[in-house]
């Protein structure tokens, strides 16, 4: 699904200029968890944003189910992103001026669905992270499991096939975390594509695959047996 | 989708009540007043419009050339100007005289006192007053007819259709019976001529035969052109009609189209402002304070809307379109201007007639044109483009990744663009507060000027011709109300004009001076209610028998006739030779934006249409009535208006400038405040982290207020230097339009910019202490 090849970004400015990713070259396939593992400023983020198409690669190809996507313009971007990608933050990310529900509905808004279809799929997704009983709450109103679980929510109402979750579980207490992170093993299972970046050990343990990742390039591929915290 | 958009724009604005609130109101207000000024300017424009030879229409005037060089233009002329200009300009179709007059008419136990004209017979031919009983051809050829208003008709009568029936006119010693021959429409109130009545012209002409000589000052004239006439080629072929007729009349005739005649007069040769000067001042006021507001609204705007580059990031990351995002911007400052707008037009429909009375007008929504409502639609569309295109082009624009990586956006955020919009908004209204404590200066300076009259203890009565006092009756009746001390009659209150003359000659004049000089008629107690200051010799007293053939005249009138000893010369004022027994000084016939000018006094029993009467104890309300009860014990049917000097609307009338530029001001600095009270929360808000740190590092809560305040106080302080060249070359230029004039007022440069930064620091204080004293524990765990 996912194929990188040689990828590397470099951030310039007047005086630095600084290699994010160094020739990264990886494959992710359909159905996959895979973790993205590796200290502070070794790259982790800037490979979700460039796999997310948030931001394009200095040098090198990145193909998303087989098609190029490493120079696409910002709109082609967007217009790429919307529906296939869902994406899950450390700090959730939701508009705070919008309800759960509104929130839930947004990319489904921006894809054109008819409001009859909105209503049936946000319903269904909230039942499904157990926050239906909220969704005319607003962000300040709600706990941070709750937020991350209608942050997941808006990643996959459009039933995506690519979950990009920047430290899903960073701003969370261990058993909202665990309840997050079994969400989205519950979503991998049904076969969706997840790559995660991580600092967590115990997180990476849901993923099948972790990448190491150090000074912007891969140090190494694990392959893990999926555990199951529940 | 659009559903979907209007519900999270108006969730936003709702959630922002601070900042919906303000906006709304600082558009609500500063479109309120646009369309007013607006109003009151097509008010002014559509004068006279309703006639149908609207621009075939001019007033003969002339060009007079005064003592010291200055032309005037002069709208009374001679009545037989009509054969004079149809002779040499066949270009003209219609000639109508018309001459002014204030009388009283009684039928049966009913009286009216208005005003009205004596006019030509084809008056009704050239103006277009609906006539909507009698024949508008004929009703002027009986010269005992007159043609009255509805409303005075159904003052006297039940009905308006009262054609035939007889009016007894007062007309001081007479009273003439006038046969009513049509009844017109009331006269628009956009309309130059405002009369309840009229006379034919040759009813007057039986009176006034000397009307007719060529010099007189007895009528004003208007002509209709032929549809394709040239009004410039008429104006050469009649400038020089008057003098070719009588060589020593320095009159030079032109055409005043009916047009121009609201907005402008001609002196010295030029055309200045009349009624343009209140359009211009009530246009240049709307549009400032609609600036000022739009300003208001961009500066809000952008504040609120480039602290959302988080909910703008996050709408891209889950698939919004640039334009998706720059529409939900452009729906939302589109609502507030939109609800603006609305509500402006509401309240301007809601005006109280006492608004229409107050600035004279006729200011109604019906009135505004397509052209005007489209001028609206485009500021609204300006507004909104610039308030939610800007925030908008830039946060779609703006990279989600920095977005949803916390960065705050510092480095760009419009502020040079704003910050020069608060300097512009603080800008107009101190220049605006120094504009009018100048034009306030130069009241006082003309109110407190020595004028020759004590004004607080001077009642004038006009139009007192009603009671003609042969006997001396009146005036002693008036002088045993206790507390009176002085009775004159006249025909110059002085400060507001007299009558000009120009058949004036003297020992030693040179035979082609055509001077004019102001003529006073009034007897002996002149002096004694206005306190004129004698030079040389004395005033008259009826001690000497032979005064009434004497004259007194100013120190101005002795120079121009260039005597040295003035005193005992002679002096021939329209045929009448006499004696001059005194030199004044310091007399004001006109007001003061005009110089000193020749005065010629005499002792004449006609022509003195105004008592002034002194009074030096009671007050003011109850010697009034006394006075009235005499004058209604000497002339029941005449109906007087007895009026303290001071309350007379003075001709160059400076309250209703100062008035409106004080109430823009107030206004300006109001929407400045309010504008910068937002941006002051909005600033708060930002930097809550940072006083916070601050605070727990010991800064105390005034120096942190001092830290807040300079950067408001800095934007003020270049508002200040910014208007203080703009107040006082506008300054300079009100001030040179006064021959007589109070000194640049220094002060008013400090102390009105002084008041308008304090009261816009005061606001940000409001704002900034709340934020300043906070526990910064509380500001650090908000953050």
């Amino acid at each position: 699904m996912i194929s990188t090849k040689e990828l590397t970004r470099v951030f310039r400015t007047d005086e630095v200029e600084t290699t994010a990713l160094d020739n990264v070259t990886f494959k992710v396939k359909q159905g996959e968890f895979v973790a993205v593992m590796g200290p502070s400023g070794c790259g982790k983020s800037t490979l979700l944003n460039i796999l997310g198409l948030l931001d394009n690669p200095t040098k090198g190809q990145y193909f998303l189910d087989g098609e190029n996507v490493s120079m696409l313009k910002e709109s082609q971007r967007t217009a790429m992103r919307r529906g296939n990608i869902g994406f899950v933050f450390q700090s959730f990310n939701l508009i705070d001026d919008m309800t759960v529900f509104e929130n839930v509905e947004l990319p489904l808004v921006y894809m054109g669905i008819r409001e009859s279809e909105r209503k049936k799929r946000v319903f269904a997704i909230l039942e499904r992270m157990k926050v239906g009983h909220r969704r005319r709450h607003f962000m300040q109103q709600l706990s941070g499991g709750q937020q991350q679980r209608v942050a997941i929510a808006r990643a996959v109402v459009t039933t995506p096939k690519l979950i990009l979750a920047d430290e899903p579980t960073g701003n969370l207490d261990s058993k909202n975390g665990i309840e997050v992170m079994n969400l989205l093993l519950e979503l991998n299972k049904e076969g969706t594509t997840i790559i995660m970046v991580t600092h967590s050990e115990r997180d990476s343990g849901y993923a099948n695959r972790i990448i190491n990742l150090f000074d912007g390039r891969i140090k190494s591929e694990e392959q893990y047996p999926v555990l199951n915290y529940s | 989708m659009i559903k979907y958009f209007l519900k999270i724009v108006i969730r936003f604005l709702w959630r922002n009540k601070t900042y919906s609130g303000l906006n709304y109101a600082c558009l609500t207000f500063g479109f309120t007043c646009a369309i007013i000024a607006s109003l009151y300017i097509l008010n002014i424009f559509d004068y006279d419009k309703f006639h149908s030879n609207y621009r075939r229409l001019y007033s003969v005037e002339a060009y007079v050339t005064f003592f010291n060089g200055d032309r005037f233009p002069k709208e009374y002329l001679t009545a037989s100007l009509p054969d004079m200009l149809k002779k040499h300009a066949p270009e003209i179709e219609e000639v109508v005289r018309m001459t002014e007059r204030s009388y009283s008419f009684v039928h049966e136990d009913k009286t009216y006192a208005g005003n009205g004209f004596y006019a030509d017979n084809n008056f009704f031919d050239v103006f277009s007053f609906p006539v909507i009983y009698g024949n508008s051809r004929d009703i002027l050829n009986d010269i005992n007819s007159i043609v009255i208003s509805e409303s005075m008709a159904l003052n006297f009568f039940e009905n308006a259709d009262c054609t035939g029936k007889i009016l007894v006119m007062n007309n001081g010693s007479n009273r003439e019976a006038y046969r009513i021959s049509g009844i017109f429409r009331q006269v628009p109130n956009q309309s130059l001529l405002q009369f309840d009545f009229i006379i034919p012209f040759s009813k007057f002409l039986t009176g006034n035969a000397w009307a007719l000589e060529t010099g007189a000052t007895a009528n004003t004239t208007w002509i209709m052109l032929r549809s394709a006439a040239d009004w410039r080629q008429v104006n050469e072929k009649i400038k020089n009609l008057i003098v070719n007729h009588e060589s020593s009349l320095n009159h030079e005739l032109f055409l005043f189209p009916l047009k121009d005649k609201i907005l402008y007069r001609y002196a010295d040769g030029k055309r200045v402002w009349s009624g343009m000067q209140n359009v211009m001042i009530v246009g240049a006021v709307g549009l400032v304070i609609l600036l000022i507001a739009c300003f208001n609204f961009i500066n809000l705007a952008i504040a609120i809307n480039i602290r959302r580059y988080r909910e703008a990031g996050i709408k891209k990351v889950v698939g919004s379109k640039k334009a998706f995002i720059i529409s939900q911007f452009l729906s939302e400052t589109s609502i507030i201007i939109l609800a603006g707008m609305v509500s402006a037009i509401v309240l301007v429909a809601l005006l109280p007639d006492n608004f229409n009375l107050i600035l004279n007008s006729n200011i109604h929504l019906g009135a505004l044109s397509s052209k005007i409502i489209a001028y609206f639609l485009m500021i609204a569309l300006f507004t909104g483009l610039i308030s939610g295109l800007i925030p908008a082009l830039y946060l779609a624009s703006s990279n989600p990744i920095s977005v949803l990586k916390g960065k705050i956006i510092t480095s760009h955020s419009y502020s040079i663009f704003r910050q020069s919009l608060i300097v512009f908004q603080f800008t107009i209204p101190i220049a605006l507060i120094i504009c009018m404590l100048i034009i306030k200066t130069q009241d006082r300076y003309m109110r407190e000027y020595d004028a020759g009259v004590d004004k607080d203890k001077v009642i004038v009565v006009e139009n007192i011709s009603e009671i003609p006092d042969k006997t001396g009756r009146l005036k002693a009746d008036l002088l045993a109300i206790p507390g009176i001390e002085g009775v004159s009659y006249t025909n110059c209150i002085p400060t507001r004009n007299a009558r000009v003359s120009n058949e004036v000659s003297w020992e030693g004049k040179d035979a082609s001076e055509k001077l004019h000089f102001w003529c006073i008629n009034s007897d002996f107690d002149y002096n004694q209610v206005v306190k004129i200051k004698m030079m040389e010799g004395r005033f008259f007293s009826p001690s000497f028998s032979s005064d009434s053939d004497c004259y007194v005249i100013n120190d101005v009138a002795a120079r121009v006739m260039r005597y040295t000893n003035p005193v005992g010369a002679s002096l021939t004022l329209e045929g009448n030779k006499g004696t001059i027994i005194g030199i004044i000084k310091d007399f004001h016939a006109i007001d003061l934006a005009g110089p000193l000018v020749p005065v010629i006094m005499r002792i004449k029993s006609e022509e003195r249409p105004i008592v002034m009467i002194r009074f030096s104890s009671g007050n003011y309300a109850s010697v009034k009535e006394q006075i009235l009860k005499v004058l209604k014990h000497h002339n029941p049917d005449a109906s007087f208006e007895p009026a303290l000097f001071q309350d007379l609307p003075a001709n160059s009338n400076l309250s209703l400038p100062s008035n409106l530029i004080g109430l823009s001001f107030i206004i300006g600095l109001l929407l400045g405040c309010m504008g910068l009270f937002g941006l002051a929360s909005f600033s708060c808000e930002r930097r809550i982290k940072e006083i916070g740190i601050r605070k727990t590092n010991g800064a105390t809560t005034l120096s942190i207020m001092g830290l807040l305040l300079t950067s408001y106080l800095k934007w003020l302080v270049i508002a200040f230097i910014l208007a203080l060249p703009v107040a006082f070359t506008l300054g300079q230029y009100f001030l040179s339009r006064f021959f007589f004039h109070a000194a640049m007022p220094v002060w008013a440069f400090l102390a009105g910019p002084a008041f308008a930064i304090l009261v816009a620091i005061l606001t940000v204080s409001f704002r900034t202490w709340g934020v300043a004293s906070r526990n910064p524990v509380e500001a650090l765990r908000y953050e």
